[in-house]
């Protein structure tokens, strides 16, 4: 990684803890190439299982593209707070593309949610909470944002209430109740909305 | 946007969730009563969160690496976007992919461009983006520019674009197919101006010319494809300066200009550069820098600080053999190629019109407009470049022929005393190469770089202090080393125009110095110089713990500082510099008093610094820096006297300053900054009479000030800096006038002042400075206006400066004087109104200036005489209530 770019990368983190939203934009399509250069790193040496820790990668992305003296531990938070909506849009494009057409790509939309989740028995439908996310922030942005830092960035509450600027008992009780939503939006299947 | 009902439901929610049956139930009647949608709603909620345990509870776990290199291009071919249809991928760019495709209802066949966002990069800002490209094609019809056809998004959200698809070669590929002759190349190049030069003057800049975007069909016309990045240069689209890095990020490094690899502002200059690489490779089948990776940074390095080899050179190395003769580059199109591709945005062609019309010239035989840089360019720009590489240099040359040459040089030196100075001299070659082989080239490189240069910096310093553990005993080399860490802190920040400004780290360094200089003159009791080095470093420390806001400690050493030149002075009574030292140090350490108001105690410094020069002056009537002081005293001192309010003294202080001042011009007339100091002296006398609210002597005084500025004007016309302290003086011309009642005068004066900064902001229009300064002038216009009962034009000038302050505060929220400025805008908007009758809308106007200095005033950001500001007001407007508005005149 050119340094011109760690630079950047700490500079644009720095300046987002100092109030410029405009960075968070513009760091996605860093993180971006970052995990794509990751994730072919590893695909070059064979990795055996041709798979790897979503919240790794993201560590590894970090640690590559930040400059550990600068940075502190709330652009950490803000970092990972990128990472996750890019990790949401990656897997929620593939499982759309998989579940679409099944054109190209290998994995369908059971092998991805398998591949995904550590255990079967949690597995989820990326496409539905996707939806019900998209659903959820428009009642409630930061509480939809706050399931993406969460779920797809692995952010700890202390983490996502940086991110989101709220104590971390606001984000434990916005966590309970955006689930609750969540759930029950995927129960009902979406657009189906019965008050039983 | 969180709805109400959400809110309630969630609360409802957050209660209820911590309650266990009946109470939970209890609690869902008592607050919902009989609102059961709403109880409906936090009921399922509830029962949802009942087995929401584990859901979602992990986050995403391990993901298929292929998610991360897989490519969109397979899975669009085929797909349809609106009416067409991809057929096949044929290119890639930094933004997206770019695919064949076919009209799918086969109305007719047409072949088009589709261009699809890259995926992973679908955000906001990109749509904005490609919205932005959209508006940009559409405007745009030339024959030499590829047209949008439509545009939409994709079922997976991605935006795509429909172009005209041209078939056809880069240009560079063209050329070389058509084994086209320098004359040819430099004719198709032309075109390829003139699409360019037709998109500035629609306001796109391109800024990312390269030779893909520059097909060239079947037919030989040369086509512009990808306005990607393009951005209409209108001034209220101002492109903040973070949207810079994904810009250099997105585009290709290697025809980048500079100022878009510095982050700098991009203008159609930046596109002239673009072209110049271009036009390079055109003639030379070489890109003008010379590279041994392809990594960004080193072609970063190189575009900002390699200067290109002459073209014609370079053809001859590789003859590229379709091009012909070399010697034909010789002359004129290394001239035009150069002038092209020169590092500052302004030394270019202005447009790339002159820059078509010179190669034109040039093809006809006519003498073209570029020249060669000058030596003397070049040389002043490679110091300018390397301003602290050249501050190591001198630094380690110093260090080798002041220390250990003297020492070498000493015959007959003791053994042990060579071993010593040998060891010295190993410990200073290995600064020197350290500085001159492995940092001074990473700065020569690195240009601007802070921080190769803090580098280079704390590289030497490391060197210096390995050699100030031997020094102990060797007061020579003590006071060599001395020197070196004051040029080093004077280069981090100390007192000379070009430091890097950081104050604290340059005054550790100074500390340094100090403490050697107080050893030396310590050992040493009867070395005057001795004293005297150290006297110096007192005053540089003393300013720089000032600057650094430890004022106690400042006050301490201009303490320590005044001592030592006093004994300088008694110790060498004939001595003017002693004198002037002394006096020199006095002033500096009355500023701070001055400055915390503590006048009376910066009244005795000034006055004692007065009566040394007066005195030393009796004897040297001639000398130029006693002069100086002189001057400078006066000036503080009528200063502190105006802020007393004791007018007639200051007055005689700021004459005798101005006095001074001109004699020493009339003296050294080409000594621009005595000639400025005048100006200042001229300025305070202006300023002086209108803080003391006396027209007739304002008049006379402030006119003065404009004689200054206009000559350096005339002299410089293109000086921003000039032209601005004009555009100030004449506004001080027309607050005379208006203390003198001649209003018409004034708005004669206050106008020419607006045309000078307006002038300044078409040039300049990121500067806010300007914005808020031509705001400050048609406050004071209208002023003048509202005297002369013109009660339209005084509106019209109000409404202005309200459009600028409102921008002003969008931009910076916490200016206070924006504000009140805001506020008396409204206030006098009222008496204009009142004035022509209009008493609601009078009222109107004056709650809202009303409105501002009361929530001024909660922040508690009115002081002084302003805090009786809202009462005042309100004051005001009760009077226009209870009064009919007077007669109107016309």
């Amino acid at each position: 990684m050119p340094s011109v770019t760690r630079q950047q990368v700490t500079r644009m983190l720095v300046d987002w803890s100092a109030g410029n939203r405009e960075a968070a934009v513009q760091l996605m399509p860093l993180v971006y190439d970052e995990l794509r250069n990751i994730a072919r790193g590893y695909l070059r040496r064979e990795r055996p299982d041709h798979t790897l820790q979503a919240t790794g990668l993201v560590h590894e992305a970090y640690l590559r593209l930040i400059d550990q003296d600068v940075a502190t531990w709330e652009n950490r938070a803000h970092f990972f707070g990128v990472a996750a909506s890019v990790m949401r849009r990656i897997l929620v494009d593939h499982a759309r593309r998989a579940g679409a057409g099944k054109r190209g790509g290998g994995w369908d939309k059971l092998e991805l949610n398998e591949a995904l989740l550590a255990s079967p028995e949690r597995s989820v439908d990326l496409i539905a909470l996707d939806d019900a996310l998209q659903s959820l922030a428009e009642i409630d942005s930061r509480k939809s944002h706050l399931v993406e830092l969460r779920f797809f960035g692995g952010l700890t509450v202390e983490e996502a209430g940086e991110v989101l600027e709220v104590s971390p008992s606001t984000v434990k009780r916005e966590w309970r109740i955006a689930k609750a939503w969540l759930r029950r939006d995927m129960l009902r299947g979406g657009e189906a909305i019965n008050a039983e | 946007m969180q709805s109400e009902r959400w809110q309630r439901v969630s609360d409802l929610f957050d209660s209820a969730v911590e309650l266990a049956e009946p109470d939970r139930t209890r609690l869902l009647e008592k607050e919902c009563g009989e609102d059961r949608e709403l109880r409906a709603e936090v009921e399922s909620l509830l029962v949802a969160d009942d087995g929401a345990a584990d859901f979602i509870e992990e986050p995403v776990g391990s993901v298929p690496l292929e998610l991360f290199s897989e490519t969109t291009a397979n899975n669009l071919s085929g797909q349809k976007f609106g009416a067409y249809r991809i057929i096949r991928e044929i290119g890639r760019g930094g933004l997206g992919t770019v695919y064949l495709a076919e009209r799918a209802d086969e109305a007719y066949h047409k072949e088009v461009a589709i261009k699809v966002v890259r995926r992973g990069l679908d955000t906001e800002d990109i749509l904005r983006r490609f919205r932005h490209e959209r508006q940009i094609l559409a405007q745009l019809d030339h024959p030499n520019i590829a047209r949008l056809i439509d545009g939409g998004t994709t079922a997976e959200g991605l935006p795509y674009f429909v172009m005209e698809y041209v078939r056809g070669e880069t240009l560079i590929e063209f050329c070389k197919a058509q084994q086209f002759g320098t004359d040819e190349r430099l004719k198709i190049f032309r075109k390829v101006c003139d699409a360019v030069s037709y998109a500035h003057q629609n306001l796109v800049i391109h800024r990312d010319l390269k030779p893909s975007n520059i097909l060239v069909t079947e037919e030989g016309t040369p086509k512009l494809l990808d306005f990607g990045i393009a951005k209409v240069l209108t001034p209220d689209d101002q492109a903040p300066m973070t949207q810079t890095i994904p810009a250099l990020r997105v585009m290709t490094p290697e025809y980048a200009s500079p100022e878009q690899i510095k982050g700098g502002r991009i203008t159609t200059s930046s596109d002239v550069y673009s072209l110049g690489v271009l036009l390079y490779e055109l003639l030379t089948g070489q890109k003008p820098y010379r590279l041994t990776s392809r990594s960004t940074e080193e072609i970063s390095r190189a575009i900002t600080d390699q200067e290109p080899e002459r073209p014609s050179r370079i053809a001859t190395d590789i003859l590229h053999s379709a091009i012909g003769n070399p010697h034909s580059l010789r002359g004129d199109l290394d001239n035009i190629v150069l002038m092209a591709l020169r590092k500052e945005p302004q030394r270019r062609y202005a447009t790339v019109e002159s820059f078509s019309e010179d190669i034109r010239r040039h093809l006809e035989g006519l003498p073209v407009s570029a020249h060669k840089d000058t030596f003397q360019y070049r040389a002043a720009k490679f110091v300018r470049r390397n301003k602290i590489g050249v501050a190591a240099a001198l630094l380690v040359l110093l260090a080798v022929l002041g220390g250990v040459g003297a020492t070498l040089w000493q015959a007959g030196v003791a053994h042990a005393q060579r071993a010593k100075a040998e060891r010295r001299f190993n410990e200073v070659r290995k600064l020197a190469n350290s500085n001159l082989f492995e940092v001074y080239p990473k700065i020569e490189n690195l240009a601007g770089s802070l921080e190769a240069q803090q580098a280079v910096l704390l590289n030497v310093l490391q060197y210096l202090d390995s050699l100030s553990k031997e020094a102990t005993g060797d007061l020579e080399l003590q006071s060599e080393l001395a020197t070196a860490y004051e040029k080093v802190g004077d280069v981090q920040g100390g007192r000379h125009d070009q430091s890097l400004g950081n104050y604290k780290t340059g005054l550790e360094t100074y500390l340094k110095a100090q403490q050697l200089r107080e050893a030396v003159a310590l050992a040493n009791p009867e070395d005057l110089k001795a004293k005297e080095k150290l006297a110096d470093n007192y005053f540089s420390t003393a300013k720089s713990l000032w600057f650094a806001e430890r004022t106690r400690e400042a006050e301490a050493t201009y303490e320590k500082g005044i001592k030592l030149r006093r004994e300088l002075v008694a110790a060498m009574p004939d001595s003017v510099e002693a004198k002037n030292g002394l006096a020199t140090m006095l002033i500096d350490a009355g500023a701070i008093p001055e400055y915390n108001d503590q006048t009376t105690e910066a009244l005795v410094y000034f006055h004692e610094a007065l009566g040394i020069l007066q005195k030393a002056r009796q004897k040297y009537p001639e000398n130029k820096n006693l002069r100086k002081a002189l001057a400078l005293d006066l000036k503080y001192l009528g200063r502190v006297n105006a802020s007393l309010g004791k007018y007639d003294e200051a007055l005689g202080h700021f004459q005798q300053a101005a006095e001074i001042s001109r004699g020493l011009v009339r003296q050294f007339p080409q000594d621009f900054r005595l000639q400025r100091d005048v100006w200042q002296s001229e300025k305070q006398l202006c300023q002086f009479f209108i803080k003391k609210g006396d027209g007739a002597g304002a008049v006379p005084a402030c006119l003065k000030t404009t004689e200054f500025p206009r000559l350096a004007l005339e002299r410089e016309p293109e000086n921003a800096a000039v032209r601005y302290d004009l555009s100030v003086s004449h506004w001080d011309v027309a607050r005379a006038y208006r203390l003198a009642t001649n209003y018409s005068g004034a708005v004669e004066e206050i106008d020419k002042a607006i045309g000078m900064i307006s002038e300044l902001i078409e040039k300049l229009p990121e500067n806010g400075e300007y914005k808020r300064f031509l705001s400050v002038f048609e406050l004071e216009k209208a002023e003048s206006l509202l005297k002369l009962q013109q009660f339209d034009p005084a509106l019209a000038a109000l409404s202005r400066t309200r459009e600028l302050l409102l921008r002003l505060i969008e931009r910076d929220k916490e200016s206070i004087t924006n504000q009140s400025d805001l506020s008396l805008a409204f206030r006098l908007s009222a008496k204009a109104h009142f004035g022509k009758g209009e008493k609601e809308k009078a009222l109107e106007s004056m709650d809202k200036a009303i409105e501002i200095v009361q929530r001024l005033g909660k922040q508690g950001a009115l002081s002084g005489s302003d805090k009786g500001l809202p009462a005042e007001l309100k004051q005001e407007k009760s009077r226009m209530e209870q009064d009919s508005p007077p007669p109107r005149l016309h």
